[in-house]
């Protein structure tokens, strides 16, 4: 009980939320990271996952090498990552090196939702696009991508929720964000502050969880037409 | 239709209010930093720019890759690392006194104190200096022998082992912290003893002081190195740390008294926080002390452990004894 009051106390300090080490600017640092690190992930993901979607085909090869950026842990491959680039920062970004280890993270879910989506288009919808002759392009963009996109934010959807909560690591290596306070608090023992951190960024997750379960609804009723 | 690119106008938007409300942040923060340089412009902070400070680790591989590779220019590092001596790199002398005494120390169980165990400690405690710690922590990093054979190597030389004074009976559990140096000093303080006859025990890599100094207050260990300035603040957040080891030492009885714990004679080996540069910096700016930081116009940038701004050593000290400016 002592414990919660602690947090609770902590969070009513006006003096956490603001300036350098509060809370508003380490969430502001934790957004800008984690949508950097989102759009990195789409640019690349995307567009790979759409054409090999398209044409059925490479989905081994794309999947397994997704799936190796899955697989590796976020924390070795950002301190691998340390010693090759070192602790080059960004404006606005941070830590270009947390900002590369969470677009891996992020490569798969979008990739594999992607390709599937669009691999899984029905042969009819396909053969009835290009019957009334929509080019391979035009077929995929208008037809095709459409029907997938219900996967597709899935997978944003899925990147996105594993982005927010994994760049609390950002920290490890100097960088701002919501993890600060965690790693910072461990560092002078303040517990309380540590717990806050935790709560702050799970609630970020769930929050962002929340916006796509509604674009996700949307998604689905256009898809459905 | 259009989804993705609507997704993504949704998380450009959502960054984009974050920028927003950071924006405010921003420049609130840079007009008191503004206000706060004009009302306190002097000669000295007019000529030193804002360093910046940048947390990483405790004295560990983040911070000293970082200072290898030119991401931090000032570094916090252990005076005893052996890292400094081999990468030629510069210890800035704390000419302003900062650091306090930061000296080993036995730490042990007063019913483990009798006459021989004291006298048996106290000979390793005599001979034990800063240069020769310097000197087995290299043995380690560097040269890859064990803790055990640098300290039997060490003892050996000092004359130390065989153990020629008293015969010490009964049984010790020797621990130490989850570090290279704390576990080479505990193999001395355990080689000695059982030379000495007692049976030994080791304990080792427990993990940080918070687990290790209750363990010994609860009886799991009956002694371990201790270093006095960190042992004094871990028992009394608020305590001034003397400079001075025996002083120190006294400090700390007084503290752990009750507790079934007392230090005995403090070593003149001595491992504690130091400000860091390498050669390149030094001679650039022209560096041979701390204060000589006052003098450099271009920002620098500080690598420490996350605690260093809440630290008096750290970030305090270099502010309000050392007079510089930081962004944090």
């Amino acid at each position: 009980m002592g414990f919660i009051s602690d947090v609770v106390h902590w969070f009513g300090d006006g003096s956490n939320w603001t300036g350098t080490f509060g809370i508003l600017n380490r969430l502001r640092e934790h957004v800008l990271l984690s949508a950097a690190a989102v759009l990195l992930a789409m640019v690349v993901a995307l567009p790979v996952g759409f054409w090999l979607g398209h044409v059925r085909r490479g989905g081994f090869v794309a999947l397994n090498l997704a799936g190796i950026g899955r697989a590796v842990p976020s924390l070795s491959l950002l301190l691998l990552l340390v010693q090759a680039i070192g602790l080059k920062s960004w404006p606005l970004v941070g830590s270009v090196t947390a900002l590369i280890t969470l677009a891996v993270l992020g490569l798969a879910p979008i990739l594999i939702n992607t390709y599937v989506g669009m691999r899984d288009v029905a042969d009819p919808v396909r053969e009835s696009a290009s019957a009334m002759g929509m080019t391979g392009l035009q077929q995929a963009s208008q037809v095709e991508l459409p029907l997938a996109s219900p996967l597709v934010v899935a997978g944003l959807r899925t990147a996105t929720v594993q982005i927010i909560a994994t760049a609390t690591l950002a920290a490890w290596v100097g960088s701002g964000g919501l993890g600060r306070l965690i790693v910072d608090g461990f560092a002078v023992r303040d517990y309380p502050q540590v717990f806050a951190g935790a709560i702050l960024v799970s609630g970020l997750a769930l929050l962002v969880d929340g916006v796509f379960a509604l674009a996700a609804r949307s998604t689905l009723r256009r898809a459905r037409g | 239709m259009f989804t993705p690119s609507k997704v993504a106008a949704a998380i450009l938007i959502a960054g984009l209010i974050a920028t927003g409300c950071g924006g405010d942040d921003d420049s609130s923060s840079d007009t008191t930093a503004a206000a706060a340089g004009g009302a306190t412009t002097t000669a000295a902070a007019a000529q030193q720019a804002t360093f910046k400070f940048v947390p990483l680790d405790s004295g560990g591989p983040l911070t000293k890759a970082a200072l290898r590779q030119g991401d931090v220019q000032v570094a916090l590092l252990f005076t005893s690392d052996a890292d400094i001596a081999d990468g030629g790199w510069v210890l800035l002398e704390d000419d302003k006194e900062l650091q306090p005494a930061e000296n080993l120390i036995p730490a042990i169980r007063t019913d483990k104190v009798t006459p021989a165990v004291e006298a048996a400690l106290d000979a390793i405690s005599a001979k034990l200096t800063t240069e020769e710690l310097t000197k087995m922590n290299s043995q380690n990093s560097i040269d890859g022998d064990s803790p055990t054979d640098v300290a039997k190597e060490w003892l050996g030389d000092n004359g130390l082992l065989p153990y020629k004074g008293d015969k010490v009976t009964g049984s010790l559990n020797v621990g130490s912290t989850n570090f290279a140096e704390q576990e080479i000093v505990a193999e001395l303080y355990a080689q000695v003893l059982e030379s000495a006859g007692a049976t030994v025990s080791k304990k080792f890599q427990l993990g940080a002081r918070e687990i290790v100094a209750p363990a010994l207050t609860s009886g799991e260990i009956d002694l371990y190195p201790e270093y006095v300035g960190s042992y004094i603040t871990f028992l009394d957040k608020n305590a001034d740390v003397p400079t001075d080891s025996t002083e120190a030492a006294a400090a700390l009885n007084k503290l752990l008294s009750g507790k079934g714990v007392e230090v005995l004679k403090p070593a003149e080996a001595e491992d504690k926080n130091g400000f860091v540069v390498t050669e390149e910096t030094a001679k650039k700016y022209d560096l041979t002390t701390v204060s000589d930081l006052a003098g450099v116009s271009e920002a620098l940038t500080l690598g420490g452990p996350p605690e260093c701004p809440q630290r008096p050593y750290c970030l305090i000290g270099l502010k309000d004894t050392y007079k510089l400016k930081f962004n944090v």
